[in-house]
């Protein structure tokens, strides 16, 4: 436990105090807006982990088949 | 060196189990996958992978044959005409197989979801349509005709208008689901957020920032809640559809779709927004915890600090954070085609005492005492 902790932490780094704000475009098709992205460890609490699963969901809702109108 | 090497992970720890320690009852989000997360999961990618070979395939039979029947179509030697057919029966074939590979990848989504919140049997229905389109497989095979290919063509479009529809009602409803879910945890982060604010307040740091990223992040789930409200109200009147899930009106059942997804859209971008506060409150939080300095020397054999206001104290042995989860976490189960989130095992209890924070835990584990302006913690074998 201690070791996970130390390394899901993301703790065993020199620069840590020295964050920068990532971003990415939504992984949704329908979607353009920015999601910040955490650095090793800051995903305390799930939230961006789950967000990227359910765009991942939401892009399967968009399955269609598009068959031509008549042979 | 061996110290050197100790002070760089232990100084970093202290930290982070510092910053943990400041969420009351949270615990750090580890993707903890378990066995059954894991073939889950599997499965539901090899569908992925399948659907998106079938969809491929598709494509382009049907762009060849769309261009072969405009070559051949007006044709009549028999060479053109059987031509035509061949091709008529591979775009036939790859668009079952299609609609088949669509079918898999959402009953993968259906049966590793939660159980009990789908008020019909959608894997009944997903079998029901699997199995139609095997026997229009062999319709096909069999196909002599250009009639026959057209009759097969016509239901096919029956079935793929009731699979697009249908599959789109069940993700719907999953969705919605996760939605509930997430929200509900978001409730449960707000409050640990708040906690730690009052904790960092009392030892006098300055926390407006943070406060103000609460605010942004509560204000972003109260609009998130809103729109859910919404969706569910459509989805309680599922317009269109039948109380067994199959569609009884296309025009209204469409309509319908279109109105939850537009609403489920306007909910997800709130949350992305809620879940973008959480990540600048986390920052700005480790630069606050570093502001306030850790101040540690290294001797042979360990390292001793001098502790003065504001500082780490750390006399590290080798042990071990021992967890007890605490109540009222939400625990969420991964599906299919997702990372695992919060775990429900294994957390840091907290007990905030007067002047300061206690961690208690078991044999071989971590008591962790503030003092005043510090924080004292000690590592037990």
């Amino acid at each position: 436990m201690f070791m996970i902790a130390v390394f899901t932490l993301g703790c065993v780094d020199k620069n840590q105090a020295e964050t920068t704000m990532e971003t990415s475009t939504g992984s949704s098709a329908q979607t353009s807006e920015v999601t910040l992205t955490p650095a090793p460890g800051e995903d305390i609490f799930g939230t961006y982990s789950d967000l990227a699963a359910m765009d991942n969901m939401s892009q399967d809702m968009d399955m269609q088949i598009a068959l031509l109108t008549e042979i | 060196m061996k110290s050197a090497k100790s002070f760089k992970i232990v100084t970093p720890v202290i930290m982070a189990l510092y910053i943990l320690s400041l969420f009351s009852g949270v615990v750090a989000a580890q993707a903890t996958a378990g066995e059954q997360y894991e073939k889950a999961n599997e499965r539901y990618q090899i569908n992925k992978d399948q659907y998106d070979n079938t969809r491929k395939k598709f494509e382009e039979a049907k762009d060849i044959f769309e261009k072969a029947n405009k070559q051949l179509g007006k044709l009549n030697d028999e060479k053109s005409k059987d031509e035509l057919k061949q091709k008529a029966k591979d775009y036939l074939m790859t668009a079952i197989d299609f609609a088949q590979s669509q079918l898999q990848v959402v009953k993968s989504r259906v049966e590793n979801s939660e159980k009990g919140f789908i008020p019909f049997d959608a894997m009944a229905i997903i079998d029901g349509q699997t199995a139609q389109l095997e026997q229009l497989k062999v319709k096909v095979e069999m196909a002599n005709s250009t009639q026959e290919f057209r009759d097969a063509h016509k239901e096919l479009k029956k079935i793929v208008v009731n699979i697009n529809l249908e599959t789109r009602y069940y993700m719907g409803i999953v969705f919605n689901h996760r939605i509930d879910n997430f929200i509900m945890k978001s409730d449960n982060v707000s409050i640990r957020l708040e906690s730690a604010i009052q904790k960092l307040k009392g030892q006098g740091n300055d926390t407006a920032n943070l406060e103000k990223e609460v605010a942004d992040f509560k204000n972003a789930v109260e609009k998130a809640k809103e729109s859910q409200k919404k969706t569910k109200e459509l989805y309680a009147n599922h317009n269109g559809f039948a109380i067994d899930g199959t569609v009884k009106n296309e025009r209204d059942s469409n309509k319908f779709l279109e109105q939850g997804n537009k609403l489920q859209k306007e909910t997800i971008k709130d949350l992305r927004q809620a879940g973008n506060q959480v990540i600048k409150f986390v920052k700005d939080l480790r630069k606050l915890v570093v502001g306030a300095g850790v101040a540690t020397s290294l001797t042979t054999g360990g390292v001793a600090t001098t502790p003065t206001t504001g500082e780490v104290e750390i006399t590290p042995t080798t042990g071990e954070v021992s967890t007890t989860p605490t109540t009222g976490e939400v625990a969420t189960t991964p599906t299919a085609g997702e990372v695992a989130t919060t775990p429900t095992a294994g957390e840091v209890s907290t007990t905030l005492t007067t002047g300061g924070v206690t961690t208690t835990l078991t044999t071989g584990g971590v008591t962790t005492n503030l003092t005043t302006g510090g924080v004292t913690t000690t590592l037990t074998q």
